[in-house]
């Protein structure tokens, strides 16, 4: 496959000359009109390499192994809820941080997606307070 | 027809403006009014509502547990490492997911569809695990209208697993544009779209895996009381 355009380098040098100003109000906005992807203004970083991919892949296989361990513990009690929801939610962040892109990427996709998730969390969080999910007769008069 | 020098200008200053703006779509950067992609902008959004449509599901998977009047309940019927095979598969698809994204960046072809292939390959096989695990489970008596549980998980699992499926025809359109010649590197970012989707079904499955199947339900013994009868 043919690539038509000129070097990333030369082109991150171009679009970085642009004047043309970004509407985020971020202090480093990214891609600001023709922020290049490895280089832009709003980059926060470069993107992991592949081996680091692969690393956070194995995490991510390690801490499901033991998301699944905790599971099988019986001695843990109540306390093993708490610690499984601490860990996917520790798999959720990774996931979207590094394989997403997310904390590469410019704040404004984070914003986007945060208010989608805060708003299903509160949402959802009302509905249980609502249908009486934390209270102790759940379950047993539902 | 004769051509003025004004309008040969403006021609020539229309032609430097189109292979400016090709020039900054080639490497992301985006004139557009936000000063990030529009497509990618409308894929997180899209995201975001999904939040919403999986929480609305998860909620309801909630609020039934442990309410079913009859059997099968999860403990019953559940097979966790089964289940844990089929997470593992599909967290390792968001690996090749991201080495496919790598490879079209970097402009290598080959590699970018043999990780999209492998991609889908994972995708296909954990919708395989859950047709199997479908299968079992309404051998063993639990359909869609047996119990609260059955309504429930099924909805919830079925619809992750509709996702699925549309990422991995999602996947192979990609691996057959690649094939085709139809995807250069300038069109990275609709790899990095459909990833964005792809990661996105992983972390539905993250939280589907701990909630649905590792976390116990609460199961309450029911008092040994007829059910009301509605008519």
């Amino acid at each position: 496959m043919t690539d038509e355009h000129p070097s990333p380098t030369a082109a991150a040098g171009s679009v970085m000359a642009d004047p043309s100003p970004s509407p985020s109000h971020d202090p480093a906005p990214s891609h600001g009109a023709g922020g290049a992807h490895h280089m832009g203004e709003g980059d926060h970083g470069a993107h992991p390499k592949d081996s680091q991919y692969v690393l956070i892949a194995l995490i991510l296989a390690a801490i499901t192994a033991l998301e699944v361990g905790v599971s099988y513990m019986k001695g843990l009690g109540d306390a093993a809820a708490p610690m499984l929801l601490i860990l996917a939610g520790i798999k959720f962040v990774m996931v979207v941080m590094f394989f997403m892109h997310l904390r590469f990427d410019n704040r404004v996709f984070r914003r986007f997606f945060v208010t989608g998730l805060a708003a299903a969390l509160v949402i959802y969080v009302v509905v249980f307070f609502t249908m009486g999910v934390f209270s102790s007769t759940h379950g047993a008069h539902g | 027809m004769t051509t003025t020098p004004e309008a040969l200008a403006d021609e020539h200053a229309i032609e430097a403006m189109r292979a400016e703006e090709q020039l900054i779509g080639a490497h992301e950067g985006h004139a557009t009014n936000t000063g990030v992609s529009n497509e990618k902008l409308a894929m997180w959004a899209f995201l975001g509502s999904e939040c919403l449509l999986f929480g609305g599901l998860i909620s309801t998977y909630f609020l039934y547990r442990g309410r079913s009047l009859a059997g099968p309940t999860p403990k019953q019927i559940y097979d966790i490492p089964y289940t844990s095979i089929s997470s593992f598969v599909l967290l390792m698809s968001s690996l090749t997911m991201v080495l496919a994204l790598a490879a079209i960046q970097r402009g290598d072809q080959r590699r970018l569809r043999v990780w999209l292939v492998a991609t889908a390959m994972l995708g296909t096989t954990f919708i395989g695990g859950q047709v199997y695990e479908f299968t079992s489970f309404i051998r063993e008596g639990l359909t869609l209208k047996t119990n609260l549980f059955g309504s429930s998980f099924f909805v919830l699992t079925g619809f992750h697993g509709v996702h699925v499926t549309v990422g991995i025809i999602m996947l192979l359109s990609l691996a057959g544009l690649s094939s085709k010649g139809k995807l250069p590197q300038s069109k990275s970012e609709v790899v990095e779209i459909v990833g964005l989707y792809w990661h996105f079904v992983d972390i539905v499955w993250i939280v589907l895996f701990t909630i649905v199947y590792l976390i116990p339900s609460p199961h309450v013994p029911r008092p040994s009381v007829p059910p009301l009868q509605i008519r």
